[in-house]
């Protein structure tokens, strides 16, 4: 059982990333990925649905008739995208001021209903669950990295912090010139596309040595 | 049963949505007052940043709101008035098409529509970090006793050559959010010619 769940997290967050293997969910990756904070959220957001999805799509998977069954997992995920929204808009109002149309968007991220198709509709509920959180700890991982960098060379701040000051990076190393100006670039989402690009590759890469090894 | 057959099929989808939809219902019922109060907060808050009226915490703005604001309605157009520096102010909920979709703010100006007071958000959804960026303090902070031309409009440019003493009107535009900034200049520039004419025969 507990090797079970290490292959699947294995799987989820590297070897069958959603991201940079599956290419999926990549309209989120552009579009939130400028800023730290808006991003944990989002993927915070979409772990919880993509656990929570997968679990009620597992448990009823005998009751539901396969002709249906695509219909009935979009209402389970907007269902659950829907209670997120109205948590953050009744508990948390200024971020979910910030995040605005992208919660609502989580529904069309098409990790949630790939997951649920090709896993949770053939396996028991819980390891459904564990497989939905770690896909979306798979998506978030490479989603906070695009971020990182993003928000470090677009505004030269971190969680919102401005980190570079006058070319110094945490005051400490001189890796800018004295005048930084936040790269906009950085800001708009080609940059996403072409960090994610860096990323497949850097990713394939390493997989591609190890295979040889192996 | 056939869980394949037509009735089975039907009988559970109905039930399986009604079950899901009825759960959702509870949970919206549960929260509309929490939200609709959050609402009316942000709301206050930004009548209260446009009149330049400083707060520390929602209580205060709330406990401001009431003691400072008080609403008038001219020719069935509801304003908000205060007094700022002994002169009467007014303040107006704005509303029009950002490039993609409604952004909702307050507007503050004096009594004559010389000089814009201030002006807050309270909505949008313009692209975070480019015409997101018009929710951003500076940004705002521009319109801050903000003399308007002699048109009474204001112009968001790129003109930031020129001495501050000749930019009378100008606000700058935000880089790489032209179409926001252009579509900012059009509802702020509407509301001002709507304010002027509710107020302009006082």
């Amino acid at each position: 059982m507990v090797g079970k769940l290490l292959t699947i997290s294995k799987e989820n967050l590297w070897t069958n990333n959603p991201i940079f293997i599956q290419i999926l969910g990549i309209c989120s990756a552009l579009a939130v990925t400028n800023n730290l904070i808006n991003t944990t959220i989002m993927s915070a957001g979409l772990i919880f649905v993509t656990g929570f999805s997968n679990l009620t799509v597992s448990l009823l998977k005998h009751i539901i008739p396969r002709k249906v069954r695509m219909i009935i997992q979009t209402l389970i995920i907007a269902f659950y995208v829907i209670i997120v929204d109205l948590i953050l808009r009744a508990f948390l109002p200024d971020i979910s001021r910030a995040l605005g149309p992208y919660i609502g968007l989580i529904i069309t991220n098409c990790i949630i209903m790939g997951r649920a198709e090709a896993f949770a509709g053939s396996h028991p509920p819980l390891i459904s669950l564990w497989d939905g959180l770690t896909s979306g700890a798979g998506y978030m991982g490479v989603l906070m990295l695009i971020a990182f960098i993003r928000e470090l060379l677009g505004y030269g701040s971190i969680f919102g912090m401005p980190v570079i000051l006058e070319g110094k990076l945490f005051g400490l190393w001189l890796i800018f010139p004295e005048g930084f100006q936040g790269w906009i670039i950085m800001l708009m989402p080609p940059s996403a596309f072409f960090l994610l690009g860096i990323f497949i590759w850097i990713a394939k890469t390493i997989m591609l040595k190890h295979k040889d090894k192996s | 049963m056939n869980k394949q057959g037509m009735l089975y099929t039907v009988v559970i989808t109905f039930s399986i949505c009604f079950i899901f939809i009825f759960i959702l219902s509870l949970a919206n019922s549960a929260l509309t007052d929490r939200i609709v109060q959050n609402q009316d907060l942000n709301e206050r808050k930004a009548v209260l940043s446009a009149f330049g009226i400083v707060f520390k915490n929602d209580e205060e703005a709330s406990a401001l709101f009431k003691e400072r604001i008080s609403s008038e309605k001219i020719k069935d157009t509801e304003l908000y008035t205060t007094t700022v520096s002994g002169e009467k102010a007014y303040a107006i909920i704005f509303q029009g098409q950002g490039l993609w979709g409604l952004i909702t703010g307050v507007l503050a100006v004096d009594k004559k529509v010389k000089t814009i007071i201030g002006m807050d958000l309270i909505s949008h959804n313009e692209t975070p970090g480019l015409g997101g960026r018009i929710d951003e303090p500076w940004f705002k902070n521009q319109f801050r006793d903000k003399t308007l031309n002699e048109q009474g409009m204001i112009v968001i440019t790129q003109n930031k050559a020129a001495a501050p003493t000749d930019r009378i009107g100008e606000i700058d535009a935000i880089t790489a959010a032209t179409q926001t900034s252009r579509a900012f200049e059009k509802i702020i520039n509407k509301h001002l010619a709507r304010l002027s004419a509710l107020l302009g025969g006082r």
